[in-house]
């Protein structure tokens, strides 16, 4: 069914663009010449990690399916899962990330 | 004064930014009550779906030309220099990036929305939408807590 395949491809897309606005968002505050690479794409880190976010999120979108001829309705569950795992997942880290660095300070 | 002048003076960008913002959710949470109440046809279902992604996408914008235009450089230092600079430091810093997570779950839910209530129930993906419609509200909601904070540590974090 095309509407599962969709649903699928864009469930693991989305959990892949919050995986990775996860690990760009903490490494670039550990690491200032990082985070200065960012602002040099766009002149603000944070509009560069909004595009990134896009990108990844289109062209992962456009490779799930192509390589997948369909997805199933037990495949579309789990990815729905990993999706909803994964964005629980990054809001604490995110969240607690900036805690622990404040209080670290 | 001309329309551009007004629409990016700073208060009309708040506005708009949480005005967005809050139809968003409301879509999201409206959403919710088709898919709980097993609404038959996925017209409102989709409509649902269609205004809060819609909305939220306007709030990223508009809300992203507003921090790097004029929270960055006129907002932030007045928190910073306050009583409450965790209000920048942990608030604004973890709302601006969780926000990206939003988008995709939200197209991720409006695909989900086309289904409708037979397809849903035979698929077994109604509890599937019902939780990660239920995830993009509270994404929402928090993300409005966290703008609640930093607007009034910005008007009150210096008294």
């Amino acid at each position: 069914m095309d509407k599962l395949k969709s649903i699928y491809a864009s469930a693991y897309s989305a959990a892949i663009t919050i995986a990775v606005v996860t690990a760009v968002t903490v490494g670039a505050e550990l690491s200032p010449a990082f985070k200065a690479w960012l602002t040099g794409f766009t002149g603000h880190h944070w509009v560069t990690k909004s595009w990134l976010s896009l990108i990844v999120f289109i062209l992962s979108y456009g490779i799930f399916r192509i390589t997948n001829k369909s997805a199933t309705d037990i495949e579309t569950r789990k990815a729905l899962f990993v999706l909803e795992t994964t964005a629980i997942a990054g809001f604490f880290v995110i969240l607690g990330f900036y805690v622990y660095e404040f209080l670290k300070h | 004064m001309d329309i551009v002048s007004i629409l990016t003076a700073k208060p009309v960008l708040i506005g708009l930014h949480l005005g967005f913002a809050i139809l968003a959710i409301d879509a999201f949470l409206w959403l919710l009550g088709e898919v709980i109440a097993d609404a038959g046809s996925p017209r409102r279902r989709l409509a649902a779906a269609a205004i809060g992604s819609i909305s939220f996408i306007l709030t990223w914008i508009v809300g992203g030309y507003y921090y790097v235009t004029f929270y960055g450089p006129l907002v932030k230092p007045v928190i910073k220099a306050g009583n409450a600079p965790w209000a920048h430091a942990i608030a604004m810093e973890a709302k601006e990036h969780i926000f990206l997570f939003v988008i995709p779950i939200a197209v991720t839910v409006f695909l989900l929305a086309r289904l409708n209530a037979n397809e849903l129930q035979s698929l077994g993906l109604r509890k599937g939408l019902i939780r990660l419609t239920a995830i993009t509200a509270g994404l929402g909601l928090s993300l409005g807590l966290m703008g609640f904070i930093i607007s009034a540590a910005a008007r009150w974090g210096t008294i």
